[in-house]
């Protein structure tokens, strides 16, 4: 007995047969106590046993001398399926088959089936097939029917290794066949060789062990029907189609399920329902069909949204009926669930439901006609007047409410809340900020709760930090070598200033970081990551060597927007208290001050140059004209703007030099403005025109701005004064949204949307919830009226993103933008048309976006949106591919809000192309709708 | 995961059968409780149904979200659908495996041709071939419906044939009570009519694979619709893994209209929903967890109410009261057990959590039945309650006026009331800030602060398994 606990532990499972032979029961039974003990030491995982291929050798020797000892058949099952004495091998295995059969050899046959069922019914069954298989073999029992039990069956029966003969061969073929259509996952050979003439191919397999009578041909037919009765995933419902047409039911066996092809057709998956109807239409045709039962499938199919399942429908209704055209009774029956279909969301398919209802309505008695007509309320607009040909009077009378425009409420900006008035308040928000993905209001809310209470409770606020935040060597090595790491966005956080206050930070990155910064920006999102970062720092900074009592820029709204009289005040008290701005913190608070135009100094200015320091005297000249231009925030001469002028240059001109490109450059001068912000071609037209000393007068002034900001501003600021070279970065991290950006240039989104667009192209490859800044820029801070061009065209970009969601939020800000009267639909839709002309925007996911904000109830907007853009769609040739798709949204609102204005040119000319095209029978749809006349008045609604 | 294994044995599997009188659908039932007590094959019902072919349909969504599991979809064996007989109804409920989406069919009276139902709550056998003739019903004519084994019982009963053992986590257990619970402060937020229900609902993602995204949406009401939105916009309506409204597709034919409820203020944050699909004479409703990974069960948004025993005395004089009522009246009930109406609530939150009554948001009233599993102290054994409790026994609860302190392992923990919420230093807080309930500490200082005895708390928590 000791040498066989010594081979087990050697892992020498292959000596313990030979070994446990000559022991009588007694001492079986003595060795099943050390081989628990031994099986306990197992699994502590001590010592040699730390190691998994050795724990793994032992526990096979256990299992398959425990296998020996145990008398009962349901311990030694248990025994043998027990998860921790197969760590790396299950007894299916040969390396522990051949053993483990060994010493159950000689066991009473009995026995060994009880075992195997007993063995069956465990989860590991699938694994442990080839030893059940060899159990149930010597006992010569039934083989068991459990799940796991029939997967390793067929899983051993593959075709692929000579599984078609060994099906024939095996006995157990017939009973555990049809037991393979009820497993719930499916062995994964099913599906490993599609193709038919391969001898791997299973539904040839099954279908030829039918036709050798192995297994009954009904039990497979009605195997698969069940099956994709209950539907499932798509690849196994395929499996199944493939068995089902492989053994070709006859009319017969098709006759015989009626009731399933039925349902089949009402709630299968699009393949599913599409064998089941052509199969009903098969019957159907041979007049097997009980038109009663017709009846039911056509009203549950023409319920379905696929075209193709709906088109084919009314095709065997047409025959049906043309054939029986006579019989009053198949009229009756079948008309009403034709008319189904006149409230299907495809028109197309409302319009060949009408002709097939108007051809046999002679036939129809009164009360149908009534009924038909009633079920006509459902038909689109567009065959209104069909509608009225086919039923006349009966008709009910045309719902004339007039189109309620439906635009979600406009944003609310709120304010940030005051700042915390305890050391606990402020230790639980840091703690909720390090732990989650940074949000702007919140970080600004702790940066200056930070900084206040460092300042007026500085001992309280360290001792409670170290004592709420664990791994305090982390941030040791961390903050020695922050320039190693990466300061990605998320890791800027006010960690640093943490950090500083448990003293995490050395002297020597607080003094030189803030150097370094802004040296190494090369595109706007690295510039604005800087800005926020340079903040951070500094307060760091501010807390180890000047501690100030509260911060400048904190902003007042959660739009990032800070009040100019707040900034005033909070100048004034630090002016009393003695207090130095800080440079960083200070230049982050103008940008976040509303600049005003020239000449424009109102009595908040006059009291910030009362102040008589040098910040009051630079946020007076920000509030009143004298604010530095931010080159980098308009576009670059010549790379982006302009992009829609070919569509429409006129009101390009007349928005771009309006109040729309406000953004770094409401200087005061609008000249300077469009020599900047203009297409390259008005631009040479405006230097031409002007007299040369305008024009030196000017050069000198962008001179001085360009200066203005290297002189004023921090470093980490000056790029915003330098025209930025690289605004489509590619790099990952640049091409994601950072709620941060809005609030360091909360009065900038004309900036920020120029900086996005090319990001929003690409949006949906690598990155996701890019288009959020479109969301956050349409309920930014902006002036009066409409938004500028860049946002209009991120707009667009946005709107022909990837993913689903990213067109979501375009639309979230579209409608935001339209409910805060900003938004310029005209201008949007050049934007969309020029996108989709450049190849820049897929149609289909256009379609799609505009069909959702149509959806919500604003049809009008929507409308107005499409009105500027399918013009020169229209004109695009070839014709874009989902034009039909754009056209039936652009129909679907025209019928809703009855818009006024004139014909869309090209319209009339594609609409009388005719033939079946959906932009065709689309074009025909929307032109019928704008000359059948506008009038209806429309109510603008904000909800 | 502690769990244990629920058997079911049903005298022969639920099976729809044609004959020279009509259809039958029989449901066989197994265990349960009535007015007279335990019984291992109660009756609930034997009469016509008004509209067969969408109570089909209904049974069919209830089965689906019983066999779901979204997050993970493995195939595994869960739990039958449950049904109530309250009288003037049934109710048919299911929990999907995820522990995240909640199914209730409601078959009104109207639904039931007028006939009354008896009362009690018991399993019903779903079985593969009962869905394929579900799947396959078509047509109005008449369908004879029996809940239970009737007076067929006699004759054949001698025996039972069908017998299904299914594990049954603790998560699953509390989840499934806490899911209705979860919905009593819900309130109607929007409602759609048929053709806009259709619309919307077809507009949503399906599964891919039986796997719901993870994503989180929102929706507003606007108009007769529901407009979609990607942030929570004041009075959005969170929809998280919208995949999993997937099972009321079912029933999209036979819609009258459909219901939203959802939390009175959303925070901005996510969380959970009801959608109900108004059928004739029926009512499909769905309650979603506040995320497709999120299960109900560790929402704890009942933990408070469960930290001090005041409420459980109460619980049991309410519960001795109820007697399978559609509609449980609060005020009611108070006068016939001499509590306070605030009291009674409590009572009915705490009872709700051990799967003895249902809350059903369209008729803002709870409602009697007895989940027929061992829950009834399923949520005594909540981890976090657990926890407390022994945080507690070990002295590790330092009381300090408005603040308090809890030593856990090395390290201190603060806990803060603030507006009557308990705020904590751990991560757990910073994470969720007590959306999904009070955090261990925050718990163990609740019940120092009402002193509840810590050694009758240990006694409890040593007889977790």
């Amino acid at each position: 007995m000791k040498e066989l606990l010594e081979a087990v532990r050697e892992g020498r499972a292959d000596k313990v047969p030979a070994l446990l032979g000559p022991l009588t029961p007694a001492e079986r039974k003595e060795l099943l106590v050390e081989l628990r003990a031994l099986r306990a030491e197992l699994r502590r995982e001590e010592g040699p046993w730390g190691h998994w291929r050795q724990r793994g050798l032992a526990a096979t020797g256990v299992l398959v001398a425990g296998a020996g000892c145990h008398t009962g058949a349901a311990a030694a099952a248990a025994w043998i399926g027990s998860r921790d004495l197969r760590i790396s091998r299950p007894p299916g295995s040969p390396a522990v088959l051949r053993p483990l059969l060994e010493v159950l050899d000689g066991k009473d046959p009995g026995w060994l089936g009880d075992v195997a069922h007993r063995l069956a019914a465990r989860a590991s069954a699938e694994d442990d097939f080839p030893l059940i298989e060899e159990l149930v073999r010597r006992a010569g029992c039934p083989a068991p029917a459990t799940e796991g039990y029939v997967s390793g069956w067929l899983d051993a029966r593959s075709p692929r290794s000579g599984g078609a003969r060994l099906l024939r061969e095996d006995p157990h073929t017939p009973a555990l066949l049809p037991l393979a259509f009820d497993l719930a996952v499916l062995p994964n050979t099913f599906g490993w060789f599609p193709d038919e003439k391969t001898p791997g191919h299973w539904p040839s397999v099954l279908a030829g062990l039918a036709e050798a009578g192995v297994v009954e041909r009904s039990t497979l037919v009605d195997g698969c029907v069940s099956r994709l009765l209950r539907g499932g995933r798509p690849s196994e419902t395929g499996f199944f189609l493939n068995v089902l047409r492989r053994l070709a039911p006859t009319p017969e066996e098709e006759r015989a399920r009626i009731p399933d092809w039925a349902g089949m057709a009402a709630d299968g998956g699009p393949q599913v329902a599409a064998h089941a109807q052509s199969a009903l239409g098969r019957l159907a045709e041979s007049g097997l069909l009980p038109v009663r039962a017709l009846a039911e499938v056509t009203g549950a199919v023409l319920f379905r949204t696929e075209k193709k399942l709906v088109r084919t429908q009314l095709t065997l209704l047409a025959k049906v009926l043309r054939e029986r055209a006579g019989d009053g009774e198949t009229v009756a029956g079948l008309l009403p669930s034709v008319a189904e279909a006149f409230g299907h969301p495809d028109t197309g398919v409302q319009e060949r439901a009408l002709k097939l209802v108007a051809r046999h309505l002679p036939a129809a008695g009164e009360e149908l006609r009534e009924d038909l007509a009633a079920s006509a309320a459902l038909l689109s607009p567009a065959h209104r007047s069909a509608a009225v040909a086919v039923f006349g009077a009966l008709l009910p009378e045309e719902e004339t409410a007039a189109h309620e425009e439906i635009l979600p409420p406009p944003p609310v900006r709120e304010r940030l809340p005051a700042p915390p008035a305890s050391v606990a308040e402020l230790v639980e928000e840091v703690l909720v900020l390090m732990g989650s993905p940074e949000e702007a209001g919140a970080y600004e809310w702790v940066l200056d709760g930070l900084v206040r209470l460092a300042h007026r409770e500085r001992e309280p606020l360290e001792a409670a930090l170290k004592e709420a935040i664990p791994h305090q060597e982390w941030y040791e090595h961390r903050f020695e070598n922050f320039r190693h790491v990466h300061l990605s966005s998320h890791q800027i956080t006010v960690e640093v200033v943490v950090a500083t206050l448990l003293g995490q930070v050395s002297d020597h990155a607080l003094r030189t970081v803030l150097k370094r910064m802004g040296s190494a920006v090369d595109c706007p999102h690295d510039g604005l990551r800087e800005i926020t970062t340079a903040r951070t720092w500094e307060a760091a900074r501010l807390i180890r060597g000047r501690p100030v009592p509260f911060l400048l820029a904190t902003p007042t709204w959660s739009t990032g927007a800070l009040d100019a009289e707040t900034l005033v005040e909070r100048l004034r008290k630090y002016r009393r208290l003695e207090v130095e701005p800080a440079p960083v913190d200070f230049a982050q608070a103008l940008l976040r001050v509303a600049r005003g135009p020239a000449g424009s100094g109102d009595g908040t200015a006059a009291r910030a140059a009362a102040l008589g320091t040098p910040e009051g005297d630079r946020l007076a000249a920000w509030l009143s004209g004298g604010a530095p231009a931010l080159t980098a925030l308009s576009p670059k001469p010549g790379s982006e703007a302009g992009s829609g002028s070919e569509s429409g240059s006129g009101s390009r001109t007349s928005t771009g030099t309006g109040t729309g490109t406000g953004t770094g450059t409401d200087g005061g001068n609008g000249g300077a403005e469009a020599a900047v912000g203009g297409a390259p071609e008005q631009r040479q037209a405006a230097w031409l025109s002007e007299n040369p000393l305008t024009i030196a007068r000017r050069m000198a002034h962008g001179m001085r701005e360009r200066l203005a900001p290297l002189t004023q501003f921090p470093p980490a600021f000056r790029w915003l004064g330098r025209p930025l070279e690289d605004q489509k970065c590619d790099r990952w991290s640049c091409g994601m949204w950072e709620s941060h950006w809005a609030t360091v240039l909360p009065h900038d989104r004309e900036g920020l949307a120029l900086w996005m667009t090319h990001s929003l192209r690409t949006s949906g490859d690598w990155t996701r919830g890019t288009a959020g800044c479109l969301t956050a820029l349409a309920e930014s801070e902006a002036p009066e009226g409409p938004a500028g061009p860049e946002l209009h065209r991120a707009l667009a970009a946005g709107t022909g993103a990837k993913r689903a969601s990213d067109r979501l939020a375009a639309v979230d800000a579209m409608l935001t933008l339209a409910a805060r009267g900003q938004l310029d639909h005209a201008e949007l839709g050049r934007e969309l048309a020029h996108a989709v002309r450049h190849g820049s925007l897929k149609p289909n996911r256009l379609a799609d976006a505009l069909g959702t904000a149509a959806a919500t109830g604003a049809y009008g907007t929507v409308w107005a949106v499409l009105a500027g853009a399918l013009p020169p769609l229209l004109r695009v040739e070839p014709l874009p591919r989902a034009l039909g798709e754009i056209l039936a949204v652009a129909s679907e609102c025209a019928e809703r809000c009855a818009p006024d204005g004139g014909p869309l040119p090209g319209l009339a000319e594609l609409a009388g192309r005719g033939g079946s095209s959906q932009s065709a029978a689309q074009a025909a749809r929307l032109l019928k709708v704008l000359e059948h006349g506008a009038g209806t008045p429309t109510k603008d609604r904000s909800k | 995961m502690t769990r244990s294994t629920q058997a079911l044995a049903y005298a022969r599997p639920s099976a729809l059968e044609s004959g020279a009188a009509g259809r039958l659908l029989g449901l066989e039932t197994s265990g349960g409780l009535t007015p007279a007590g335990a019984q291992p094959h109660p009756t609930f019902f034997s009469g016509f149904l008004s509209s067969p072919q969408t109570a089909a349909r209904g049974l069919l969504a209830v089965a689906d979200v019983a066999a779901a599991r979204y997050h993970d979809p493995t195939p595994r064996p869960l739990l039958d659908p449950v049904v109530t007989g309250n009288g003037d109804r049934l109710r048919f409920e299911s929990f999907s495996g995820c522990c995240g989406v909640y199914a209730r069919l409601d078959v009104l009276r109207e639904g039931l041709d007028g006939a009354e139902t008896g009362h009690g709550t018991t399993n019903v056998d779903v079985n593969n071939p009962l869905r394929e003739a579900l799947s396959r019903m078509t047509g109005d004519s008449p369908l004879h419906l029996r809940v239970g084994p009737g007076e067929l019982a006699v004759t054949t009963l001698d025996g039972s044939v069908v017998e299904k053992k299914v594990p049954l986590p603790q998560r699953w257990l509390r989840g499934f009570a806490e899911a209705q619970v979860a919905t009593a402060g819900f309130d109607l937020r929007a409602e759609l009519p048929a053709a806009e229900a259709v619309r919307f609902l077809r507009s949503l993602p399906r599964p891919s694979a039986g796997r719901a995204s993870r994503a989180v949406g929102w929706v507003v009401a606007s108009g007769r619709t529901l407009r979609p939105t990607t942030r929570p916009a004041p009075g959005a309506i969170c929809l998280p893994g919208p995949e999993r409204l997937a099972a009321l597709q079912r029933v999209l034919r036979q819609a009258i209209a459909l219901r939203v409820y959802g939390p009175v203020a959303t925070d901005g944050v996510a969380s959970s929903a009801a959608w109900e699909v108004v059928l004739p004479g029926m009512r499909l409703t769905l309650t979603l967890s506040p995320g497709t990974t999120r299960g109900f069960s560790g929402e704890g948004g009942v933990l408070e109410a469960l930290s001090t025993d005041e409420a459980a005395q109460d619980a049991e004089l309410v519960s001795v009261l109820l007697a399978w009522e559609p509609r449980i009246d609060p005020a009611e009930l108070a006068e016939r057990s001499g509590l306070t109406v605030a009291r009674v609530r409590a009572a009915l939150v705490r009872l709700g959590t051990a799967g003895r009554v249902g809350y059903d948001v369209a008729d803002a009233a709870y409602f009697h039945r007895e989940l027929p599993y061992d829950a009834d102290r399923t949520e005594r054994h909540n981890p976090r309650l657990v926890d407390a409790r022994g945080l507690l026994a070990a002295g590790a609860v330092t009381l300090d006026g408005e603040s308090a302190s809890v030593a856990s392992g090395p390290r201190v923990y603060r806990v803060r009331e603030v507006g009557g919420q308990l705020r904590c230093t751990c991560t757990w807080w910073a994470d969720h800030q007590g959306r999904r309930g009070p955090c261990k500490h925050a718990l163990a200082v609740r019940m120092a602060r009402r002193g509840t005895a810590a050694e009758t708390s240990a006694a409890a928590g040593g007889e977790n398994r």
